[in-house]
């Protein structure tokens, strides 16, 4: 399926990432990405820390089930994206993008009045992998009525 | 170590919004932000989820869900496993989400669209804590708990009171001195009118005694309408959205509307409904520049006190209405000094003196009673037990609460400075006077 030619660019920019994964069991893990780019029209990369993660981490090698939710913390427009995931090692540039990402979405938090020691702890740098998905599914979640719609499906 | 709900409290404030995981029958995950989460016990969560019917139809296929919760005091995160057991749209348990939610959504703006249909309920599983690499700057302990010894002693003091006077008084020290706010109002419901009026208000530039909220209408006509404690514990998303109301300059001679005070730049707001024999007398409201000013805690210590108010005010309003009659009334001396123009609207009871916005409403004809008699009669005392059985007052008979809306009058006179004041003389008996001739125009 397409990314369409909005998301890609609203998925690299200071959004707030989260990660939704399952187990073998069907019990399901909550993770947060440190940022995310589209790798080409049907895939993105997103960036997370498996040493504050790592049920997330161990989830994806399982069974490679994942949804990203990418959230503006200004005006809420939020997006979720779902489909099969492949983790791979991060490489200096996705080091470098992942400190980037951090960098601005502290600006943009402490810009709407969140203190820095608040958000500290939920950008945990230690061991980035980058989980590396196929795009089945988005879907609208901006809060109001269209929340849930899809944008689409895979072909 | 072993997580306890309870120790989560804060994360329950709503300030930083939560995240909900579920996954469909066929294992896709769903992930997204919530709304509300409410500590519904020890052992059970409740969710709201106007939007995304998503999350409730993968619990219903498969109950286990995650979510994942921040302590807004230091940004620490909790993962809690739960179980989705039964959705709910009656009862006290709902109406309680519902009415915060109404509450905090009326203060983003929102309030007509996150009516609430029903919240999921969930028990608990397993609480952990999110590993962090960084230590977390401040405890995760929210503002200080109010001890008992000093809710003790504002109990006994707003009990020692026999007159509405000394219990709102007791009510807003207690508050402030007692509690540790700085900044707090008592309104008292008139049904008649469906609005609630300042009666007493303290740490403002201005007093705003007379100034009406409609019920219904934000934190504190919400709090009346539903008899419920509403707080809200981070006012910035409000302004973020533009929402925030500003501190209005209101010509109150134009308008015959007297301004709320308030603090434009409030964190935390909290409205305790004065509740006795289930019915709603007023309201207590306070509000912080900090945000997160209030804890569970605080709001059960204020709606203790609040509760102890509301019986006592009762209690001095009956009294009040049986302290005997002022005998023989004295015949005023013909008033020295310049003539006073007085001008009754009589459609909606509004008094002007010398042209100045006075009162409106049952309190306005209070004055026009009073202001009546001396003029007819000579007469300046008069007590509460004559006003309530008179028959041109047109009193309403639901409430009792003559002694309140006497001594709204009286502060508003007061604070006016217009010439014409009541006095307080003993219990259930006022003293009217004027310092000059009173002129009525009772008709525009």
């Amino acid at each position: 399926m397409q990314l369409g030619s909005e998301l890609a660019p609203f998925i690299a920019s200071p959004v707030m990432i989260i990660i939704g994964t399952r187990n073998a069991a069907n019990f399901p893990a909550i993770g947060r990405g440190l940022g995310a780019r589209a790798l080409d029209s049907e895939s993105v990369e997103v960036m997370l820390s498996a040493w504050q993660w790592p049920e997330t981490v161990a989830n994806l090698r399982d069974n490679h089930r994942m949804a990203a939710t990418f959230a503006r913390p200004s005006d809420y427009v939020t997006y979720q994206i779902k489909g099969r995931a492949e983790l791979v090692g991060a490489e200096a540039e996705d080091l470098e993008r992942s400190q980037r990402y951090c960098a601005n979405i502290l600006t943009v938090l402490e810009g709407l009045g969140l203190e820095r020691k608040i958000v500290q702890p939920w950008l945990c740098k230690r061991h980035i992998v980058v989980a590396r998905m196929k795009v089945e599914e988005v879907y609208v979640q901006t809060p109001g009525p269209k929340a849930g719609t899809a944008v689409g499906t895979a072909k | 170590m072993t997580l306890d709900l309870r120790d989560l409290q804060p994360c329950f404030e709503g300030v930083i919004p939560s995240i909900v995981s579920t996954t469909a029958a066929d294992g896709t995950p769903n992930i997204s932000y919530l709304s509300h989460v409410v500590m519904a016990d020890e052992a059970h969560v409740a969710l709201s989820n106007q939007f995304f019917a998503k999350t409730a139809a993968n619990v219903r296929a498969n109950p286990k869900a995650a979510l994942l919760l921040v302590d807004p005091l230091n940004g620490m995160q909790f993962c809690i496993h739960v179980t989705w057991e039964r959705s709910l749209d009656t009862g006290q348990l709902f109406d309680r989400v519902a009415e915060q939610l109404r509450a905090s959504s009326a203060q983003i703006g929102m309030s007509g669209i996150m009516r609430l249909k029903a919240v999921d309920i969930f028990r608990v599983d397993a609480v952990e804590s999110v590993l962090s690499a960084t230590e977390p700057e401040s405890p995760a302990t929210i503002t200080d708990m109010p001890d008992l010894p000093a809710l003790a002693e504002i109990s006994a003091r707003i009990g020692a009171q026999s007159e509405a006077e000394g219990v709102i008084d007791a009510l807003l020290s207690g508050a402030c001195e007692g509690l540790g706010f700085e900044h707090a109002i008592v309104l008292l419901s008139d049904e008649t009118r469906n609005v609630l009026t300042t009666i007493a208000s303290r740490g403002y530039e201005r007093s705003g005694v007379g100034s009406e909220v409609p019920f219904d209408e934000g934190l504190i006509g919400t709090a009346a309408t539903s008899a419920r404690t509403v707080k809200v514990n981070d006012m910035s998303r409000v302004r973020r959205l533009g929402a925030a109301i500003e501190a209005s300059s209101l010509d109150e001679n134009r308008t015959r509307t007297i301004a709320l005070p308030g603090l434009p730049n409030a964190l935390s707001q909290i409205a305790v409904p004065l509740v006795t024999h289930g019915e709603v007398r007023g309201v207590l409201f306070i509000e912080s520049l900090d945000r997160l000013a209030f804890s569970q805690a605080h709001a059960h210590a204020l709606e203790m006190i609040a509760a102890q108010a509301a019986a006592v005010l009762a209690l001095s309003e009956m009294t009040a209405s049986e302290a005997p009659e002022s005998g023989t009334a004295p015949v005023a001396a013909p008033p020295p000094g310049d003539t006073i123009r007085v001008t009754h609207h009589r459609f909606d009871d509004s008094v002007f003196i010398d042209n100045v916005y006075v009162i409106k409403g049952v309190a306005g004809r209070l004055l026009m009673f009073m202001l009546g008699a001396y003029l007819d009669e000579g007469r300046h005392e008069f007590t509460n037990r004559e006003m309530r059985l008179s028959e041109t007052l047109r009193l309403p008979e639901i409430k009792d609460n003559l002694e309140t809306r006497l001594l709204l009058l009286r502060r508003r006179l007061e604070e006016k400075a217009l010439g014409v004041r009541l006095l307080h003389v003993a219990r259930g008996r006022i003293m009217l006077e004027v310092d000059g001739a009173p002129v009525v125009d009772s008709d525009a």
